[in-house]
């Protein structure tokens, strides 16, 4: 085929791929007039559009993972180690990338459901066959590196059944205990070639002595430390008890969790920080992922694992490395910590973090980098706890905020200081309350009372918050459409949509329904259903587009409000979830299903601190005759013209959260979410 | 055999971002070499088995010779675009000798620890889509790209967009139809067999 012909053909067939596939064969029909090869042409890759879906999706892992394992030919391999073929695992592994900068190190957190994988695997005779033949014991002991791996036992006693993680400095390894009924255990030790070799003697050392140190810590809430041993060749290996249970994260809720649940577990985390403190151990990395719950009988306790020992926040690497490794866990982390400097008053703003997230269901700051967090931190927590959780009692703010202090000698001493602190002022009964003796404003003698303090503290964020607007409005020049909202208190104003996706169930029988932070390619059968909330009091409003209509005019769907869900308003509060297709009872009639090989809908989201007329004016439309579709060409045209006046805010994904998140500093948010499928 | 500095890397990337053709030459092979030594030295510390995603490796060949103060994801980007062709040309050049060492060796004995992870029918597509991808670029230079890109450099539509100066969109659609073209050769490569 020549150039200029495959143009023509594609042309044509892009045109064809943005109809719909029951248009196609006519508009075809119209395009191809007298050209009977061209039509051909097109119809055949046409006709492919159905398989198309996951070809060239995924990158060609697989080969590159066995065109590696030949990269390394016999000879060059090192003393000791053992060849790749002996050492290969029966089972394929999955799950982290080895290596790679953006792997995170798995944590000891292991879910129910892995721990039963593990368990089928013990009944595997496979690993014990490879384990013959590569015990430790016997493995030569030469200059190269000992390799860790599943199969591989080490004294004699754990026998290494999977990797759980690796970062840049340390791995993490699921073993059992041979000597102890097979218990499992959790092992960690240095990677054996670390990629600053000056560096490594600093590492070997730094990792003995922590180690040591958590074996000291007795306490129930940390996670105990049950040997330290010697590898073949010479690197420190940590045993561990294996925790199992859920983490903290999956106990948070958007609304907050339940106040009196908060103080007991926060209690339990502070005590438990202060006995890892009291034998010099930092955590390093505290974040909900890294505290686990375990119930044993009614109650519920907490369990800190995962302490940074040879993780990667240690390592002395640049900050693009630092920025990609700590993705998703700087939310977390003091502002000296960003500086490289944890101390043991950089958990204590951690857990003030996580406080702060346990009662409003959201952190503090949410940075796009480590840079901006410390800009963030600077200025100090715009939105207060009560912002988002008005029934927080003030003084539960005013210690969170404490432990949030940017200067480390403003926060509490201890660990436990703070925990006993928030767990009474949550549990204080109203009209009891009283400051803690701790808290202090620098400006303010410390007699003031919560109230007079909130008041300060809100006229001094007032104070910002009236410059930055007094920009704004200088900037735009424009007094129209000025919000009532205060702008003092949420300078930015922020909307985030998620989806709930169900594969075919057709298709994928007993496929649960997942989340995804944006948009992906559907397929026919797919289950769809649009989660759309804001952190602020605001008025939401969804419109569906269809394809224009012969007036020129698109169709126009309105989704939300309708006059069944939200008392058919529009105004929804803060952290209120909004889900499209509304709930029903019916079952189907919940989820938008694509019946058609392939389409695009599109759904715009507005989000706006005031009603909008344009929208207020077509709600009614979305009544059980009419069904959303707007009947009346005018109103059509106000609100396109309304969607087109408003562009359409920066979309950013948070994987983290799952959520696409679009933020601006403008009272109104628009979004345009493309659901495509083929 | 030595490695370039991060600077040189990284005024290369800035240079062939403005057009200069002769830049994008000299950084192929330092790319080239550099992904594969990297690939050696994961042999050393890595149990095989693990599903190794050639775009991490790419981002860790990134990480090690890119300058790291620069901040510009163009140059990212960029940096990318050379590797994707670099990795396009190390798997293919792997893919192509195994495809061979099957066809001429007959019966291979295998015993259950040597099974490969990749079954010669994967080499064989691996080598069937060069193919096609190489006809494509003949007719097709852009959609071409934007394959290679995509597919063996992991790039998102934004930035394969940067890369070849177009708009997302065009990438978007590009990508469409560039895959329902290669689909096809690839089928009638399978009917003739």
């Amino acid at each position: 085929m020549k150039a200029e012909r495959w143009q023509q053909v594609d042309q044509v067939l892009q045109a064809a791929l943005d109809l719909e596939p029951g248009e196609r064969s006519a508009f075809l029909a119209e395009a191809c007039a007298g050209d009977e090869s061209l039509r051909q042409e097109v119809e055949s890759l046409l006709a492919l559009a159905g398989q198309a879906g996951d070809f060239l999706e995924a990158p060609p892992e697989d080969l590159a993972a066995e065109m590696l394992a030949e990269e390394r030919a016999p000879g060059e391999r090192a003393a000791g180690v053992p060849a790749p073929q002996e050492l290969r695992p029966v089972h394929k592994q999955t799950g982290t990338v080895p290596g790679s900068p953006t792997s995170e190190v798995a944590a000891q957190s292991i879910t129910e459901d892995q721990a039963e994988r593990n368990t089928a695997m013990t009944n595997n005779d496979q690993p014990q066959r490879v384990t013959e033949r590569i015990n430790a014991d016997q493995a030569p002991t030469g200059r190269g590196p000992f390799v860790v791996a599943p199969g591989v036992t080490l004294d004699g006693r754990y026998l290494i059944e999977q990797e759980l993680g690796r970062g840049g400095v340390g791995a993490v390894f699921l073993a059992r205990d041979q000597k102890l009924h097979n218990a499992p255990v959790v092992i960690k030790v240095l990677l054996e070639h670390l990629e600053q070799a000056e560096h490594k003697a600093w590492f070997e050392k730094k990792f003995r002595q922590e180690a040591e140190a958590l074996a000291r810590i007795d306490h129930p809430g940390v996670v105990r430390a049950l040997d330290v041993g010697e590898l073949p060749d010479g690197r420190t290996y940590l045993v561990m008890q294996y925790v199992s249970g859920t983490s903290l994260r999956s106990a948070l809720r958007p609304q907050g969790m339940e106040l009196e649940r908060v103080a007991k577990l926060i209690r339990q985390v502070g005590q438990a920080l202060s006995a890892a403190h009291a034998q010099g151990v930092v955590h390093r990395d505290l974040k909900p992922e890294n505290i686990m719950l375990q119930q044993a009988g009614d109650e519920e306790y907490a369990k800190l694992i995962d302490f940074g020992i040879a993780t990667v926040l240690e390592a002395p690497t640049s900050t693009e490395i630092k920025t990609t490794k700590v993705a998703g866990t700087i939310d977390y982390m003091a502002p000296e910590q960003l500086h490289g400097k944890p101390t043991a008053a950089s958990d204590v703003y951690a857990l003030g973090v996580i406080a702060y997230e346990m009662v409003t269901g959201r952190r503090p700051f949410n940075p796009d980098s480590p840079y901006q967090l410390l800009e963030l931190q600077r200025a100090g927590v715009r939105v207060k706890p009560c912002d988002l959780r008005p029934s927080l009692p003030a003084a539960a703010q005013a210690v969170i905020l404490k432990a949030l202090a940017y200067d480390r000698r403003d926060r509490y001493a201890q660990a436990k200081d703070f925990s006993e602190a928030l767990a009474q002022a949550l549990t204080a009964e109203v009209g009891h309350l009283e400051l803690p003796e701790t808290i202090r404003v620098k400006t303010q003698p410390p007699q003031r009372t919560p109230r007079l303090l909130l008041l300060a503290g809100l006229l001094a964020v007032a104070a910002i918050g009236a410059a930055v607007w007094w920009r704004l409005q200088s900037q735009i020049g424009s007094t129209a459409n000025r919000p009532q909202v205060t702008p003092a208190i949420v300078p930015t104003r922020e909307l985030s949509y998620w989806l709930t996706v169900q594969r075919d169930p057709k298709r994928y029988p007993g496929s649960k329904p997942f989340l995804l932070p944006g948009e992906i390619l559907f397929s026919v059968g797919d289950h769809v259903r649009l989660n759309i909330s804001s952190p602020q009091t605001g008025y939401l409003y969804v419109i569906n587009e269809g394809p224009a209509q012969t007036n020129g005019l698109p169709e126009l769907n309105v989704l939300f409000p309708d006059t069944i869900t939200n008392g058919g308003s529009a105004e929804i509060k803060a952290d209120q979830t909004v889900q499209i297709p509304r709930p029903s009872r019916k079952p189907g009639q919940d989820w938008f299903i694509f019946d058609q090989e392939e389409g695009l809908e599109k759904i715009w989201l507005v989000w706006s601190e005031r009603n909008v007329p344009e929208l207020e004016a077509v709600k009614g439309w979305a009544n059980p005759k009419n069904e959303g579709e707007i009947g009346d060409p005018g109103q059509i045209k106000a609100v396109a013209e309304y969607l087109a006046a408003h562009a359409v805010a920066n979309p950013e994904k948070d994987e983290m959260s799952k959520r696409t998140k679009l933020k601006s500093k403008d009272g109104v948010l628009v979004a345009l979410v493309k659901l495509e499928h083929h | 055999m030595t490695t370039p500095s991060p600077p040189e890397i990284t005024r290369l990337l800035q240079d062939w971002g403005q057009g200069d053709q002769a830049a994008f030459d000299q950084l192929l092979p330092l790319v080239y070499d550099e992904l594969r030594r990297m690939a050696k030295r994961y042999m050393a510390r890595e149990q095989p088995g693990h599903t190794l995603q050639t775009t991490a490796l790419i981002h860790e060949a990134y990480l090690k010779l890119a300058d790291q103060k620069e901040k510009r994801w163009q140059n990212r980007a960029h940096f990318y675009a050379v590797a994707a062709q670099a990795m396009r040309h190390i798997l293919v050049d792997y893919a192509r000798s195994r495809h061979r060492a099957k066809r001429g060796g007959g019966a291979v004995f295998t015993s259950l620890d040597e099974v490969p992870l990749v079954s010669p029918e994967r080499s064989a597509e691996v080598v069937a889509l060069d193919e096609a991808l190489t006809a494509l670029a003949a007719i097709d230079q852009r959609k071409s790209r934007v394959v290679e890109l995509r597919f063996f450099g992991g790039l998102t539509e934004e930035e394969t967009a940067e890369v070849l100066k177009v708009s997302p969109i065009t990438v978007k659609r590009d990508w469409r139809s560039a895959k329902l073209w290669l689909l096809r050769e690839l089928q009638r490569g399978e009917g003739q067999g």
